[in-house]
């Protein structure tokens, strides 16, 4: 995914790519997702999220429906702003149980 | 501590010191094994989706999320190393992954602009940008290099 200075650059981008516009992300909310996906990476126990972990982590964004769904066959929910609702913490990791799910799609 | 564990940290601790995604061969080195062994480890990693290797069958590794083995447009300025990260997510991934504040060197998708992204105190500095989500969850490892 890239960075972009406005939604106006984006829209210009999706225009110049030919494709649709799709959900855009405050820094406040990428930020939340590294934290989520990466905090504990460099430790013995790390793994990605699983699928049905990447959707609560996703919901507790405001990013819901079959786009943000790893284990969707499809999709076809509209592109949305999604809001903040929740801002990571510092250094929050994501604990994961371990064997508490196996990696999927996402 | 299990060997495909060893490798995997190998590999994360290598890119922490160096900001380079090492070889098969070093990683063998390093653990004092064989080259196949690690080889099918790396396989082992690929098939988790905690690392991406090179197309083709080739041993070496591409990404090793949020690190990228090849310049990006996502570079990420940590006590004086440069890290190359595979997109914006995994750029404030490095910062998160290393748990150091970071500067962040990046540029507009479209037009190109320069653009900079801070992480100051652990958390990221509030700048107006975006980042735009262009694949759905579920097609992402469709083709991972280009999501």
């Amino acid at each position: 995914m890239l960075l972009f200075r406005s939604e106006e650059t984006v829209n210009g981008w999706c225009e110049k790519q030919g494709v649709p516009r799709r959900p855009i992300l405050s820094l406040e909310q990428l930020w939340f997702l590294a934290v989520a996906w990466y905090a504990n990476r460099l430790t013995v126990d790390s793994r990605r999220p699983a699928p049905n972990e990447m959707v609560a982590i996703f919901s507790k964004l405001g990013l819901e429906g079959s786009f943000w769904d790893p284990r969707a066959d499809e999709w076809s929910s509209p592109p949305q702003r999604a809001s903040m609702i929740e801002t990571a913490g510092s250094w929050g990791i994501l604990r994961i149980p371990p064997g508490g799910g196996k990696p999927g799609k996402g | 501590m299990d060997f495909e564990t060893a490798v995997k940290l190998n590999i994360y601790e290598t890119i922490a010191e160096t900001t380079k995604i090492p070889s098969a061969s070093a990683v063998a080195r390093a653990l004092d094994s064989s080259v196949a062994a690690v080889e099918e480890a790396f396989q082992r990693l690929g098939a988790q989706r905690l690392l991406v290797l090179e197309p083709g069958g080739a041993s070496g590794i591409r990404m090793a999320p949020p690190f990228s083995a090849i310049e990006t447009p996502f570079l990420v300025r940590v006590v004086g190393r440069g890290y190359y990260a595979n997109c914006v997510w995994d750029a404030y991934g490095v910062s998160a992954a290393l748990h150091r504040d970071a500067r962040i060197v990046s540029s507009d998708g479209l037009t190109g602009e320069p653009l900079e992204l801070m992480v100051q105190g652990g958390k990221p500095l509030p700048r107006p940008y975006v980042g735009h989500f262009a694949v759905p969850a579920a097609h992402w490892w469709d083709d991972i290099v280009a999501t």
